[in-house]
């Protein structure tokens, strides 16, 4: 606990981190809240009734990318800085280290994450002229799997950039993994002809979320910018609970990634 | 008492530090010399498990420092003044690693007091003098108030009267009955203040023997410890200005 104490202090003590987090934050919330500004039906009501209009494509990839960044930068900054040297001589403990910022660093980003969503909730509900919370929408199982897919996403990115920031170690370099594998990778790994790249694509967290955000049921229309042509036949398509494993598994990986090469590497 | 024992460490083809043996008693202010790139802060690192050696082993108090979970209350280390992060106010630098080990709160403001920063805590680190940062490294290494304490040139960037402190600080810490180990590539500032010289060149040890015998090398002639110290790495010198070599 009292390293978790030592990891936060870090972190709320750095304005540059404060504003990364807010301005990632408030990125989020202008393409989410232009989405259904820009949307006649969503304005009526119809798209927001399910849920769909503050789930919007442009906005997942700020989050991917923004706070993959800041999950980077809070490992980064210490190698740059030298700081890591008498952090690893008063902590020797390398690994009770990086668990503890992992743990400080998720649960920080998940709460910009549950803010972020509140916040544009309520945007878009202004916008449409609702007074009143759509009644059952809390209750509607695609709403829950959408606002905790998206909310997710925020820690999953950090934590892929703390991974990403502890094996690279330096800012630059960092700042490119990050977008090579959270952004580029999904967008570039596509393809209609083989099956292997398709189940790829489908394994990443930016593919993950587009189907966990998408109504199962057709009268609801999927959020704006994603109408996604299927997949050709013999092609798989994404699933809820491979997309969950996904938003586990991404994670789960980058921190064993980070704590085996911690554990052992001179610094 | 930090205790080395051929300890080696390799960096590609360069051998930074090559069966160094040396012991660092209690009690006393040892100097730890050698020339530009001799192999001094890479052994404080070995010492501190930073590095891992590729050969032999260095002990604290009869343990790996490296295998301890928390280290502020064994070995306090000044590394390098400059490894702080410029956007943390000095007492939130101290504050997070005081928790780290779970020090009393007290901890920080005492070794703020202590080091002279107590009116500037609470400003940004990246606006300090390198003086100044000098002395939030010491104040972090005392934080643990450990019976070891380690200090890599610690007189960098220091004025007059902070090397005086200084000075009065670690024979003050050495009285304490404390293993204090300090750094430095200047014979002159070792001479008013250690007890014993560890004096290494090419990572290989030269000399490890209290400041009277290290005099004494000079024999019979007023030779000053600079020019014992001068004479005996003569051919250790990996840098050198003027093209001689």
């Amino acid at each position: 606990m009292a390293l978790l104490r030592a990891e936060w202090i870090k972190i709320r003590s750095l304005r540059s981190f404060v504003a990364g987090l807010a301005l990632g934050a408030l990125g989020v919330l202008y393409c989410n809240v232009n989405a259904v500004v820009a949307d006649n039906s969503a304005r009526r009501g119809g798209r927001l009734h399910g849920g769909g209009g503050v789930f919007t494509n442009n906005a997942h990839i700020v989050v991917l990318y923004i706070f993959g960044c800041i999950g980077a930068m809070t490992v980064v900054s210490e190698y740059g800085s030298g700081l890591i040297r008498t952090t690893f001589a008063a902590v020797p403990a390398r690994t009770e280290v990086i668990a503890a910022k992992a743990i400080v660093v998720a649960a920080v980003t998940a709460a910009a994450g549950l803010v972020t969503y509140v916040a544009s909730f309520v945007a878009t509900m202004i916008l449409a002229g609702q007074t009143r919370f759509p009644s059952g929408l809390l209750a509607s199982p695609d709403f829950q799997r959408a606002i905790s897919a998206s909310v997710l996403l925020f820690p999953l990115s950090a934590l892929v950039g703390l991974g990403v920031g502890v094996v690279v170690r330096h800012t630059a370099t960092s700042i490119v993994g990050v977008s090579l594998l959270l952004v580029l990778l999904p967008t570039f790994v596509t393809s209609e002809k083989r099956a292997w790249v398709n189940d790829l694509h489908n394994a990443t967290p930016f593919a993950a979320w587009q189907q966990l955000v998408l109504p199962s049921q057709a009268h609801m229309m999927p959020p704006p910018g994603m109408m996604l042509p299927p997949p050709p036949a013999g092609f798989a398509n994404p699933t809820n609970n491979g997309s969950w494993l996904v938003f586990l598994l991404w994670p789960l990986t980058a921190l064993v990634l980070a704590l085996l090469a911690i554990r052992r590497r001179d610094v | 008492m930090i205790e080395a024992q051929e300890l080696t460490k390799h960096y590609g083809r360069t051998t930074a530090v090559d069966h160094l043996t040396f012991a660092v008693r209690p009690g006393h202010v040892t100097g730890f010399l050698g020339p530009n790139g001799s192999g001094k802060s890479t052994t404080l690192r070995l010492i501190l498990g930073l590095n891992r050696p590729d050969h032999g082993r260095v002990t604290v108090a009869g343990q790996v420092f490296g295998e301890h979970r928390r280290g502020l209350r064994r070995v306090g280390a000044l590394l390098d003044a400059t490894g702080v992060h410029g956007g943390r106010s000095a007492r939130d630098h101290l504050a997070a690693l005081a928790w780290s080990n779970g020090l009393p709160r007290g901890r920080v403001a005492e070794v703020l007091a202590e080091v002279g920063l107590e009116n500037v805590a609470r400003r940004r680190i990246g606006g300090f003098s390198l003086g100044m940062k000098q002395r939030l490294g010491v104040a972090a290494a005392l934080l643990g108030d450990p019976p070891v304490l380690i200090f890599d040139e610690p007189f960098n960037g220091l004025d007059v009267a902070g090397i005086a402190w200084v000075r009065g600080l670690f024979r003050r810490l050495a009285d304490e009955g404390r293993t204090v180990f300090v750094s430095s590539h200047l014979m002159s500032e070792m001479a008013q203040l250690a007890d014993r010289l560890v004096v290494i060149g090419r990572g290989m040890l030269l000399a490890d023997e209290s400041v009277a015998e290290f005099a004494a090398r000079g024999g019979a002639s007023s030779a000053s410890l600079e020019d014992v110290f001068m004479k005996l790495t003569a051919d250790r010198l990996d840098y050198r200005a003027g093209g001689a070599k």
